[in-house]
């Protein structure tokens, strides 16, 4: 094989696309960083990282791919990561203080955690 | 003919090797996310108690060595993904050429990555005292950002040894019969280690910008 393979040009074509898209989007990422959205800047920075990740997978790593067994091999984990933050938001966010801390008031190291004062 | 189509002229059935070394390396992959997933849970839950906190210790994370380090990663998973491109359509020169700057692109991300670690530790964020965060919270920030990203460069460090075997097998005259195998399994740890960064790298290095 040299330097003039002829598939080449070909070889280039849909990875290079997915990689401008990544870096657009980490461009997108990093200017929504700095506009004053609120809540919505701790929403939107992961989200947007989320996206890259699963572009990461889908395209590079294969999973279109691939076949219904890979796949869900791929999903097991993700599903269990978000369980696991279903199941804790989905009990913190209903907890009747969970909405009042005050930001002035940080709970992590200003007092003692409850079990260790009792 | 576009690209896309040539990545799937490798098609696997459910029975031959490459699926089977596919779905052992998913089977791996997903115990990692598991393992990342139970920090980001743990930072989600301290950053939605610490809000103020959190986006005042984000300020002085080092924004240009995450950057840097997030195109550097991008870039060599784009670099793996064409190396793997190579070996379908069995072009040996080019194969070998990506992933040696796949292996440049990870060793410079762990050069950056140095550079930064150096950065924090004159800014005193790191353990001990004088740190510079009037908010207490803003030291569970840094301690999650020290134990995700330093995890993170561990395995990014494992990841040049995988991608370091599979170029050097690269450079026999003859490849074994199971390489294309072997570079895929190797290719999907390397992109799992990049997936994992999007996340380090929105949570670390892009919050409280805006405040």
């Amino acid at each position: 094989m040299t330097g003039s393979h002829p598939d080449r040009k070909w070889i280039w074509g849909a990875p290079f696309v997915i990689w401008l898209v990544l870096l657009a989007l980490l461009g997108l990422n990093a200017g929504l960083s700095r506009l004053p959205l609120g809540d919505g800047n701790g929403i939107l920075a992961p989200a947007i990282g989320a996206l890259q990740a699963v572009l990461i997978a889908w395209f590079y790593m294969r999973l279109k791919w691939s076949s219904g067994t890979l796949v869900v091999a791929a999903l097991a984990g993700a599903v269990w990561v978000f369980t696991m933050f279903l199941l804790t938001f989905g009990d913190y966010t209903t907890r009747p203080n969970w909405w009042h801390v005050a930001p002035e008031q940080p709970t992590y190291g200003t007092e003692l955690p409850s079990f260790m004062g009792r | 003919m576009s690209g896309a189509t040539l990545i799937t002229e490798r098609s696997w059935g459910e029975g031959d090797q490459e699926f089977r070394a596919s779905l052992g390396m998913w089977v791996f992959l997903a115990t990692e996310i598991l393992f990342f997933g139970g920090l980001f849970l743990a930072y989600a839950e301290l950053r939605s108690q610490n809000v103020e906190a959190f986006d005042e210790a984000g300020k002085h994370a080092n924004f240009f060595f995450g950057t840097l380090n997030t195109i550097l990663l991008i870039t060599s998973s784009f670099m793996m993904t064409i190396a793997l491109v190579c070996s379908d359509k069995g072009d040996r020169s080019l194969l070998r050429a990506m992933l040696l700057v796949t292996l440049a692109l990870g060793v410079g991300f762990l050069l950056c990555k140095g550079l930064e670690y150096r950065s924090d530790l004159q800014e005193h964020l790191g353990p001990g005292r004088n740190f510079p965060v009037r908010l207490p919270a803003a030291q569970a920030f840094f301690a999650m950002y020290w134990a995700m990203t330093g995890l993170h460069a561990v395995h990014l460090t494992v990841g040049l040894g995988v991608v370091g075997r599979v170029w050097l097998i690269a450079r026999r005259p003859v490849w074994p019969e199971n390489f294309h195998r072997t570079l895929h399994v190797s290719a999907l740890y390397w992109h799992l280690i990049d997936v994992i960064w999007m996340m380090l790298y929105s949570i670390f290095y892009l919050v409280g910008r805006a405040t």
